[in-house]
C-alpha cells in the first residue's frame, strides 16, 4: 500500500456510517438495499458511502442476477498499521537526499585539501566531521592511543579534543588506552 | 403565508440541529447533506422575504411570487441531475436529489397552505 492509498482509506474510515458498512460487509456480502434497511440509511446515502469505500480500494462489486453485491477487500484490512508506517515514500527518499546534501556541505565547509579547518562549534556539524575521521580506522582493529593521535593529528592539531569527542559521540570505544571503532 | 414561514424556520432548525447531531457522531459527509437541505430551506426563506416585502399584505401576489421561484429556482439543480447521470456522477446526482426533495417538501407545505 503507498503512502497516498494509506491516507485515502485511513480519510474515508474516518466515518462510522462507512465503519458500519464495512461491518456489515465482514459479516457476508450485501447489496445496497439489504444495507440500507440494517443501517436504517437511505438506499441512495448507502450508495454514496459504498462508493467511496471502493475508490479507496476498501469494497469491491460484482453482479449476482439483478443485485450488485458489495464485498469487504480482506487483504486491505489484514496490512497492519506499522506496515504502513514502515512502507518506503517519496517524502523518505527527499529527506535522505536532504540529509545527504546537509551532510556534503558541512564536509566542504569543514574540511579544505583533507585537513580539519575547525572542528564545529555545533554538535549535529561536529558529528558529521567526527563520523569523516573515524572513517580511518579499521572496523575490527586495534589501536593503541598513539596510532589514533596520529591518524586524528592528519586532520587536525587538536587530537586530544577529537579523540574525546569520538568516545563520547559512540564513534570509538576505549579500554586500557586501548581504542576501537564502533560499527 | 405565516404558516409557510414557520415550516421553513422548523426545517432550518431540524437540519441544523442533525447536521451538529451527526457531525459528533462521526458522520461528517452526512451532515453535509444536511447542510445542503439546511441551505435549500434557507433559500426559499429569503425568498419569502423578498416576496412580503414586494407585495407586503397581498397574499395572492406574494403566493404568485413564491410559486414562480420554487418552479424556476430547482429548475437548474433538475438539469444538473440530469447531467450528473449522464456522467455517472453519483456524489453530484445524490446531492442534487437532497435538494429537490427539500423543494418537494416546500412544495407539499405550500400546497397544505392553501
Amino acid at each position: 500500500m503507498t503512502e497516498n492509498e494509506a491516507i485515502a482509506l485511513l480519510k474515508c474510515l474516518a466515518d462510522k456510517s462507512r465503519l458500519q458498512i464495512l461491518k456489515s460487509l465482514a459479516i457476508e456480502d450485501m447489496y445496497v438495499e439489504r444495507l440500507a434497511e440494517r443501517l436504517n440509511l437511505t438506499a441512495p446515502t448507502i450508495s454514496f458511502h459504498l462508493k467511496k469505500l471502493q475508490e479507496a480500494g476498501a469494497v469491491s462489486s460484482y453482479k449476482n442476477q439483478y443485485y450488485t453485491m458489495y464485498s469487504l477487500k480482506k487483504e486491505v484490512f489484514e496490512v497492519r498499521l506499522m506496515d504502513i508506517l514502515q512502507e518506503k515514500s517519496a517524502e523518505a527518499e527527499m529527506q535522505q537526499e536532504r540529509d545527504r546534501q546537509y551532510r556534503q556541505k558541512v564536509i566542504d565547509t569543514f574540511f579544505e585539501y583533507g585537513k580539519l579547518k575547525a572542528i564545529p562549534a555545533q554538535r549535529k556539524k561536529r558529528r558529521i566531521v567526527l563520523e569523516e575521521i573515524v572513517k580511518d580506522f579499521e572496523m575490527s582493529r586495534r589501536y593503541d592511543e598513539k596510532e589514533v593521535n596520529l591518524i586524528i593529528a592528519a586532520y587536525h592539531d587538536d587530537f586530544c579534543t577529537l579523540r574525546r569527542e569520538m568516545i563520547m559521540e559512540g564513534l570509538m570505544q576505549r579500554d586500557h588506552q586501548i581504542y576501537w571503532r564502533m560499527e | 403565508m405565516e404558516h409557510l414561514i414557520k415550516f421553513l424556520e422548523a426545517r432550518i432548525c431540524k437540519c441544523r440541529e442533525r447536521a451538529a447531531e451527526l457531525e459528533k457522531d462521526f458522520r461528517k459527509d452526512e451532515a453535509v447533506f444536511e447542510k445542503v437541505r439546511e441551505n435549500v430551506f434557507d433559500i426559499f426563506k429569503t425568498v419569502l422575504h423578498v416576496a412580503n416585502a414586494q407585495h407586503g399584505g397581498d397574499e395572492a401576489a406574494v403566493r404568485l411570487f413564491f410559486e414562480s421561484r420554487l418552479n424556476q429556482i430547482p429548475a437548474a439543480w433538475a438539469a444538473s441531475l440530469e447531467k450528473a447521470r449522464l456522467h455517472g456522477d453519483e456524489n453530484k446526482a445524490l446531492i442534487e436529489e437532497i435538494k429537490l426533495a427539500a423543494v418537494s417538501d416546500i412544495k407539499a407545505a405550500l400546497e397544505e397552505a392553501k
